[in-house]
């Protein structure tokens, strides 16, 4: 069990500062998903914990400065974006390179490869060619090849990056529960706010270089600390001074009835609603509208918005 | 974007071959391929410079002489009218495999590409085979124009079916069918719409054509005779024949001059019709053959251009197998032997020519994969070490002979066959480096990354994931390198004159400069087996590759 401790670490590329001072601490056996918009240094964060780029400051592992290592000495895993399997082995010896590296031997290193195809729910697929895997089974490879030689810290960018939408649902839950059965310090890359609830208990938001948030997702949802992390974690009702969750706010056009809102903004002091339904008061039925201004609620109408005023968030 | 640092440059993110090796490993491999590209390209270059710069003191002068206008004419004269009769013959068969889709095209596609790939010996004897008995004379002293022209097109056919049908078959076909919409008629269409966006592609397989064979060598000196001299030749004639190195020198720097300049010319031609290829959004226009009209016409010009590509080897290969009129396999049998005109026989050639081959397609891949790889790092080293190694593209082969023969005079090094096999390596590294660079720039440096954080030290990372990775690749370079050093002419002129390295083609002329007609059956089987030898070792090379000699052009 392993705790990462980063301090003031900063990357400058071609004259651009890719990471600011950037200090972090993830505890023992936890996941931590590094969130932000492409181009805000998740990537690169991820590349000089492991010494594949040049980088100022430290990185410790359980107090131990590893900064001054080369990569192949550091002792973290990392799972790449677009798996990085080696094309010319097979699957079990893309898993047992690492365990090659370590001196085990052929028998013992195979048991441990075995165990790991199972745990994958992979097994006879050991002498199967890597070109003839499936999107899904390439990235349980990838991940069991990195954790094969048990690092003190794993690392996935952007894993699931390249997968249609099912499959990354169901990929997320899988990723879950494999790091959980390993208990390895995890550090996860992605820019899917929704994958990185799934798979992490805790959100770190990085945008230009620096840590704009770091708390549980639940936590970090509902209270963004500032408008610019709001609109980035996906709230439309988004002003200076305070938000509003979409699903906070109930419009209810003239007299009766109430319309669903799916959207809303509030801009130079009026507010824009999107109405995708609206039940009518006394009856059961829906009726749904596909855009602002349908006839039901015209254009010009007075319409009472109801807001959850426990869910309005102040910055 | 927020977080710039304007006015500080620590460098951009080095590729993962560079961190791999090492920044500072990295330019000590470019410099070591500078090294060696100087010792072997820029010396004997300044060598021969140096003579030619002698000219200037007394007695010199006369050695201008060498040149004449009947020399350049006919250089260049015939370089005209052999590429003019190439795209005459290589055209409508690149029309035909560009716009019809039918059974055995790949077949035909192969065949065309046989003579390109034979040593210029062999298809010079086998033209020569062809037409004597048709009454074309072709003895030592007259030489003939029309064999010469014939050789030359048999040899260049294949770059203009691959240039310019390549090109033809990847065109979209919509704006020709909107021509047709718009009231032209087919003929109409080709004129105004077709011929004008294949015009590059014809244009850059005519100035290929153009550059060998106004650097044809082989084809020159055996189908020449003593009257009909190019530059290339004459190089040759003064410092072999006639023991004047000062008027070779003076040769050699004007066709230096002239081949470095159509080489950049080839260059901007290629990467402008590189640049025009159209997006993988065309529609092609390739479809069956419909009408009785149209496979006539496709019968007849795949048949003819196949059957003039083919016939001068099938009648070599006949002829090879007539002894005093009779057939048997004597002409064979006695290349174990040694004759009297050769140092050594005929079979201990093709050891040496295997030997040598062995020996500088490993040279060639050494340094090759090593400018490759220093080629991936940034800046200004980097690109000298990329441009360096395809220096000897722009170089003609007897040029480079030359300059071994005038630069390289310590020692004993020119009875070794160590010159030989190093002008063999360095004509055949632009293969490797053609071969291997591109393999490099899509590569995926996440592999090396990954193999480094499994824990495998850089040079474990460089024997376990990379070289295994690049290994195809590589083969590929290096028997390509190979296969033309087995069929090696220019350089070998000036180098293979000892028994140690007398090579195949070299003893293919040596028994051709007797006129009895039991050296020349003899001859004409060792060049079947020098034939064979490439043939194969292409096609060992190209298994599993696609289609036959694809990285030749």
């Amino acid at each position: 069990m392993t705790t990462l401790t980063i301090q003031d670490l900063s990357v400058m590329i071609a004259g651009n500062l890719i990471l600011h001072n950037v200090d972090l601490r993830v505890n023992s056996a936890e996941t931590a998903a590094v969130l932000g918009p492409s181009g805000s240094g998740k990537s690169t964060l991820l590349r000089a914990i492991a010494g594949l780029i040049p980088a100022d400051g430290s990185v410790q592992l359980d107090g131990e400065p590893i900064h001054d290592r080369p990569p192949h000495l550091r002792g973290v895993g990392m799972m790449f974006q677009n798996h990085a399997l080696f094309p010319h082995l097979n699957v079990a010896d893309n898993i047992a390179f690492g365990l090659r590296e370590l001196g085990w031997d052929r028998v013992r290193s195979d048991r441990r490869v075995d165990e790991l195809l199972e745990m994958a729910e992979l097994s006879g697929f050991g002498t199967r060619s890597v070109d003839a895997l499936s999107g899904g089974e390439a990235q349980r490879v990838a991940l069991m090849r990195a954790l094969a030689p048990q690092p003190k810290l794993i690392m996935l960018d952007e894993p699931l990056g390249s997968l249609d939408r099912r499959l990354r649902d169901e990929l997320a839950d899988e990723l879950r529960r494999l790091l959980a059965l390993t208990g390895t310090t995890a550090l996860y890359v992605t820019h899917d706010q929704s994958e990185a609830a799934v798979v992490a208990e805790r959100l770190v938001i990085l945008d230009h270089g620096r840590i704009a948030a770091d708390g549980q997702p639940e936590q970090l949802w509902s209270h963004p600390p500032t408008p610019e992390l709001a609109s980035f974690l996906g709230h439309r009702n988004v002003s200076p001074d305070y938000m509003v969750p979409a699903d906070a706010v109930r419009a209810i056009p003239a007299e009766k009835g109430t319309a669903v809102v799916r959207s809303s903004r509030f801009v130079d002091g009026h507010w824009h609603l999107t109405i995708v339904m609206v039940r009518a008061a006394g009856e059961y039925g829906l009726t749904e509208f596909r855009s602002v201004g349908s006839s039901d609620i015209p254009a010009g109408s007075r319409v009472t918005l109801r807001f959850d005023t426990r869910r309005i968030h102040r910055f | 974007m927020a977080g710039v640092v304007p006015g500080v440059n620590t460098g951009s993110v080095p590729s993962s071959f560079t961190r791999t090796i090492g920044p500072v490993a990295t330019s000590r491999l470019a410099v070591a391929v500078l090294i060696f590209m100087t010792i072997t390209v820029g010396y004997p270059v300044f060598a021969m410079v140096r003579r030619f710069a002698d000219l200037g003191s007394p007695g010199g002068v006369s050695r201008w002489s060498a040149i004449d206008a009947g020399l350049i004419g006919f250089t260049i004269g015939q370089a005209v009218a052999s590429t003019a009769l190439t795209l005459a013959i290589g055209l409508p068969l690149a029309h035909v495999l560009a716009r019809y889709r039918f059974a055995g095209q790949g077949v035909v596609e192969a065949a065309t590409l046989v003579p390109f790939i034979l040593p210029t010996v062999v298809v010079a004897v086998a033209v020569q085979r062809l037409l004597s008995p048709l009454g074309v004379e072709v003895d030592g002293i007259n030489g003939s124009l029309i064999a010469i022209l014939v050789a030359h097109v048999v040899f260049n056919v294949s770059v203009v079916v691959r240039i310019v049908g390549g090109y033809w078959r990847q065109l979209d076909i919509r704006p020709n069918e909107a021509a047709a919409l718009l009231g032209a008629a087919p003929w109409t269409v080709f004129r105004r719409v077709t011929f004008p966006r294949i015009a590059p592609a014809i244009l850059a397989a005519a100035a290929v054509v153009f550059f060998f064979t106004f650097t044809s060598f082989g084809v020159i000196v055996i189908l020449g005779g003593l009257t009909r001299a190019t530059l290339e030749t004459e190089i040759y004639r003064y410092a072999i024949l006639r023991n004047d190195f000062g008027s070779a020198a003076v040769l050699a720097v004007i066709q230096a001059v002239a081949v470095a300049g159509l080489a950049l010319v080839n260059q901007r031609l290629q990467k402008r019709l590189t640049a025009a290829s159209s997006s993988s959004q065309a529609i092609l226009g390739a479809r069956p053959i419909g009408s009785l009209a149209e496979r006539v016409h496709a019968t007849v010009v795949v048949s003819g251009t196949l059957l003039f590509l083919l016939a001068p080897l099938l009648s070599l290969a006949v002829r090879s197998f007539v002894v005093d009129g009779q057939p048997g396999f004597g002409n064979y049998t006695a290349l174990l032997d040694r004759p009297a005109i050769l140092v050594i026989s005929p079979a201990r050639a093709v050891l040496n020519s295997i030997l040598f081959a062995a020996l500088a397609a490993l040279l060639a891949a050494l340094i090759g994969t090593t400018a490759a790889l220093a080629a991936q790092a940034h800046g200004r080293l980097a690109h000298l070490t990329e441009i360096a190694v395809l220096v000897p593209l722009g170089i003609s082969a007897v040029t480079l002979g030359f300059g071994y023969l005038v630069g390289f005079t310590f020692g004993d090094l020119r009875s070794s066959p160590i010159l030989l096999i190093t002008a063999h390596a360095v004509i055949g590294i632009p293969f490797v480096v053609a071969a291997v660079l591109p393999a490099l720039r899509n590569f995926d440096g996440g592999v090396l990354d990954a193999a480094a954080l499994l824990g495998a030290p850089p040079r474990r990372v460089l024997t376990k994931v990379a070289l295994p990775i690049l290994r195809p690749a590589l083969v590929a370079g290096a028997g390509f390198a190979a296969a033309v050093s087995l069929g090696e002419f220019g350089a070998s002129g000036f180098l293979a004159r000892s028994r140690s390295s007398l090579t195949a083609p070299q003893a293919v002329f040596g028994l051709l400069g007797q006129p009895a007609p039991a050296f020349q059956g003899q001859a004409a089987a060792l060049c079947v087996v020098l034939g064979l030898l490439v043939i194969a070792l292409v096609l060992l090379i190209d298994r599993g590759r696609g289609s036959l000699g694809r990285s030749w052009l």
